[in-house]
């Protein structure tokens, strides 16, 4: 059997063609992570989605659609207010937005927004010590009333005045452009997409992170929260006696 | 005595894979500036569709069961439905759909205008044969990276990513150096990358030693013109054998009967049996 140039380039895109459409009719192709956050399995909120698997490549009009807090209100407590489509911005631009802030030891980001998506909801959550609200955000969440009094305080000392001025300069352009952030964690801060074996590659023993976590350690390539969404931990307890054995 | 076919499958072929690539590329770009992009077309990353990322999941997807980053399901299939044209045909996909290697060919046909016969030909043979293997260095450097590591290392060096992104802040500076090393040199050794440090094309490369369907050199009928062997980009001395099982024959089949080799039937894609392998 023999074959000629242009039963080649015939077969090339039957192959592709064939084979990228038979996978779509299986539902296994898939060019993006799936975006859909886990559920709480017990209580009160069980069947609903934990704001503590938000990712940080979630746009504000998917965390919108999944948790039904008003896409306005997110842009408002924000300080998204010169972002032309808010739907399209993604939490991890927000760190960047207010590095300035970070900078001063002031975090808003990723955390932030689960945070925030929490107490509106008023779905279970660990507040983080290191994650802040920008004022006009804690104004809103005030005005729904759900706010514990321990809520309260903590957001009293996690509050940030915004002014406006408090945005990066090269940022404020941005007009819900997603910029890709792909540098190093040269921090050694465990966030949403550390491995185990980072936390190791850190100088965290092996017998450390089991301690940390109160049983065995998976595979080191094993993303840290999805092992403990999948296990039921709670990440951010998980995330705080990791960085303490990180920087003690 | 020497015929000179334009390869035009090849060609639209390439054409296609290419700009369907440059295209997602842009409207990935513009669906994330919130301007819309184009309806019909996909907005997936390079990262999603690329075949070889497929196999730098593979140790993860077997241990942990999950990606490397930025790695998704799609890349596993196509690398499945590459792998497969590659046991069938051998590396079609360097040859025919690469937007990285027709990128380099296209560049090549300036260097062919600049330099005529020299082009192609300025590194010493002996220089050449052993920096062949390079490429393979490469591939277990790139493995041993990412599976201890679990991120995508490679993108720091990879100028078919810079190629279709150089206009985003996701490329490192080193894969810029890259890409722009591998253009100028395209312009004297046609497909530099391909030939000396593609991880991709060192893994298809291995299935021409067991393909299905291979180039093959009727000697009885052929009249050693060495027409196969200039017209080869990738430099195999097709004259010299019966079966080509070299590992850089990219199944391009400019060397065949329907190209290049003046005497019908002579050099064919076929699975006849005989010839003395190379």
């Amino acid at each position: 059997m023999k074959i000629k140039p242009w039963t080649m380039g015939i077969i090339i895109l039957v192959f592709f063609f064939a084979g990228i459409g038979s996978t779509i009719a299986l539902n296994l192709w898939n060019t993006t992570s799936s975006k859909t956050p886990v559920k709480f399995t017990s209580g009160e909120y069980a069947g609903s989605y934990n704001p503590a698997d938000i990712r940080g490549s979630y746009t504000l009009g998917e965390v919108s659609n999944l948790f039904n807090v008003p896409l306005e209100e997110l842009g408002i407590g924000f300080g998204l207010n010169d972002v032309e489509n808010l739907a399209l911005f993604k939490n991890k631009d927000l760190e960047a937005r207010y590095e300035n802030l970070k900078e001063q030891g002031f975090e808003v980001g990723n955390g932030s927004v689960k945070m925030f998506v929490a107490l509106y909801t008023g779905a279970p959550y660990i507040l983080e010590d290191d994650t802040y609200l920008l004022a006009p955000a804690v104004d809103i969440l005030k005005a729904q009333g759900n706010l514990t009094e321990d809520q309260l305080k903590f957001l009293e000392e996690h509050t940030i005045e915004f002014n406006g001025e408090n945005i990066n300069s090269d940022l404020t352009k941005n007009t819900g452009t997603p910029v890709e952030h792909a540098k190093e964690n040269d921090e050694k801060v465990v966030k949403g997409n550390t491995t185990f074996q980072e936390v190791l590659d850190w100088g965290v023993s092996k017998d450390e992170i089991e301690q940390a976590l109160g049983g065995k350690m998976p595979h080191p390539l094993t993303n840290i929260k999805d092992f403990c969404l999948k296990e039921g931990i709670e990440f951010s307890a998980i995330k705080n006696a990791l960085q303490e054995k990180i920087t003690p | 005595m020497s015929k000179k076919r334009f390869n035009l499958p090849r060609f639209f072929t390439q054409l296609f894979f290419f700009a369907l690539i440059l295209m997602i590329s842009v409207n990935k770009n513009l669906v994330e500036m919130g301007k819309g992009g184009i309806g019909f077309l996909s907005s997936a990353s390079l990262h999603a569709l690329c075949p070889f990322g497929g196999i730098v999941s593979i140790y993860q997807f077997t241990t942990v069961g999950t990606f490397v980053q930025k790695i998704h399901q799609s890349s596993f299939v196509l690398m499945f439905i590459v792998f497969a044209m590659a046991v069938l045909f051998g590396p079609v996909f360097c040859g025919w759909v690469c937007p990285l290697g027709t990128f380099q060919e296209w560049l090549g046909k300036i260097g062919q205008k600049l330099f005529g016969k020299r082009f192609n030909k300025f590194i010493p043979e002996m220089a050449d044969k052993y920096l062949r293997y390079l490429r393979y260095i490469i591939l277990v450097w790139v493995l041993y990276v990412i599976g201890i590591s679990g991120k995508l290392v490679f993108q720091e060096y990879d100028p078919y990513f810079a190629l279709f992104n150089f206009w985003t802040s996701e490329v490192a500076v080193t894969s810029l150096f890259i890409l722009a090393l591998t253009i100028v040199a395209s312009i004297f050794v046609e497909r530099p990358w391909c030939k000396y440090a593609c991880p991709y094309g060192a893994v298809l490369g291995l299935t021409n030693l067991f393909r299905v369907f291979k180039i093959k050199r009727e000697t009885s009928t052929c009249i050693s013109c060495s027409a196969c062997d200039r017209a080869c980009p990738m430099n195999i001395s097709v004259s010299a054998s019966g079966v080509v099982k070299n590992h850089q024959c990219i199944s391009c089949m400019s060397c065949t009967s329907d190209q290049v080799c003046p005497v019908a039937n002579t050099v064919e894609m076929t699975t006849t049996k005989g010839g003395v392998s190379i």
